[in-house]
């Protein structure tokens, strides 16, 4: 299963903070730092759970476990906001 | 305007003289009502026609020039803050607050500190080819409240009543003036809470959020497509100019401080 960014938002990237608009309900979302990492890649290309935990433990030094647990609960929190959507 | 084309009304947040204003149709073509003074229709950046309900020319003049203009200048693709704006040093330095954060007093004190006024109320920003912010200049006339006047020692003589309040009053700036719009040198987002430092960044995460508190501008205006934009405009702002959190100087005596401490 892979992810993608919806397209009711605009987002932008500044010093590894990211601010995204959703146009559709008007409302503002920010994301840290590894949240940034995510999205950055995901606005790249659509990737799975296993791609992103890869990319996270590339470039930060976390077990994979948590980091997987993390993922997934950023990813379900973008879903559930419509920021990200499944890859039909 | 005949009743035939007048779209559906909804309230604004907006009043003004105890009026509250009314808003329909779209971004480029709208109708601003103001039940008791006039009905506006502002049309594609090139047209702005009234239907007076008032003979008197000076309040007809303080609404015209207000939302109603501010509309015509958004569909010009300019945009705008609710904020004061003078000239330091060849920058332009803009004041947004909530109301009674300062912002026009603060506008005040460095006017009568000899730097010219670039905006009163409502600050228009527009960006070059490189995507550069400038303050477009918007008149020599700042309107101020007797007690500033008098606190920050204005020169009574030149005071000319406003039509907004009994205690408000014109003052024309009669020094340098600049005719050509001003590159932008930064944003203060005046407030006297104790929450956030005396001076603080504000974080970029937070900057299309606070800057859209201050539109000036019926809020159904700030949605859908013009949305997006108004989001890449305040980002391309916080990229080019600092936006900082200023806990405004308690009192005229502290106010004034500060003033020199810009010069």
């Amino acid at each position: 299963m892979k992810y993608k960014l919806s397209s009711q938002q605009i987002s932008t990237t500044i010093a590894e903070e990211t601010v995204i608009l959703d146009h559709a309900k008007g409302i503002y979302y920010g994301l840290d730092e590894v949240g940034t990492l995510i999205w950055d890649y995901l606005g790249k290309t659509a990737a799975s759970v296993d791609e992103l935990v890869a990319q996270v433990k590339e470039n930060y030094e976390v077990e994979t476990k948590t980091c997987q647990t993390d993922v997934e609960e950023l990813l379900n929190e973008l879903m559930k906001e419509k920021l990200v959507e499944i890859v039909p | 305007m005949s009743p035939k084309t007048t779209p559906k009304l909804s309230p604004t947040r907006i009043y003004r003289k105890g009026e509250r204003a009314y808003f329909g149709g779209s971004l480029h073509d709208a109708v601003l009502h103001w039940p008791n003074i006039a009905d506006y229709h502002i049309v594609g950046g090139h047209t702005l026609s009234i239907d007076p309900k008032i003979t008197d020319e000076g309040i007809l003049k303080l609404f015209t020039e207000a939302e109603a203009t501010g509309i015509l200048l958004l569909q010009q693709g300019f945009f705008l803050l609710h904020a004061s704006s003078v000239l330091i040093n060849g920058q332009a330095y803009v004041f947004c607050g909530t109301p009674g954060a300062g912002k026009s007093t603060t506008a005040a004190a460095f006017v009568k500190a000899g730097h010219a006024p670039l905006a009163d109320d409502m600050t228009v920003i527009g960006f070059d080819q490189n995507q550069q912010p400038f303050v477009v200049p918007q008149g020599r006339s700042i309107k101020i409240w007797q007690n500033t006047a008098t606190k920050l020692d204005f020169d009574q003589s030149k005071l000319s009543p406003c039509f907004e309040g009994h205690d408000k009053f014109y003052y024309h700036f009669e020094g340098q003036y600049p005719s050509e719009p001003v590159p932008l040198g930064g944003i203060y987002l005046l407030h006297r809470s104790n929450r956030f430092g005396q001076t603080q960044p504000l974080p970029l995460g937070q900057v299309p959020f606070e800057l859209a508190k201050h539109f000036p501008l019926p809020h159904q205006l700030l949605k859908g497509e013009y949305l997006q934009k108004h989001f890449i405009e305040c980002i391309n702002i916080a990229k080019n100019a600092p936006i900082i959190r200023q806990r405004r100087p308690e009192g005229f005596e502290h106010l004034r401080n500060w003033v020199e401490s810009k010069r």
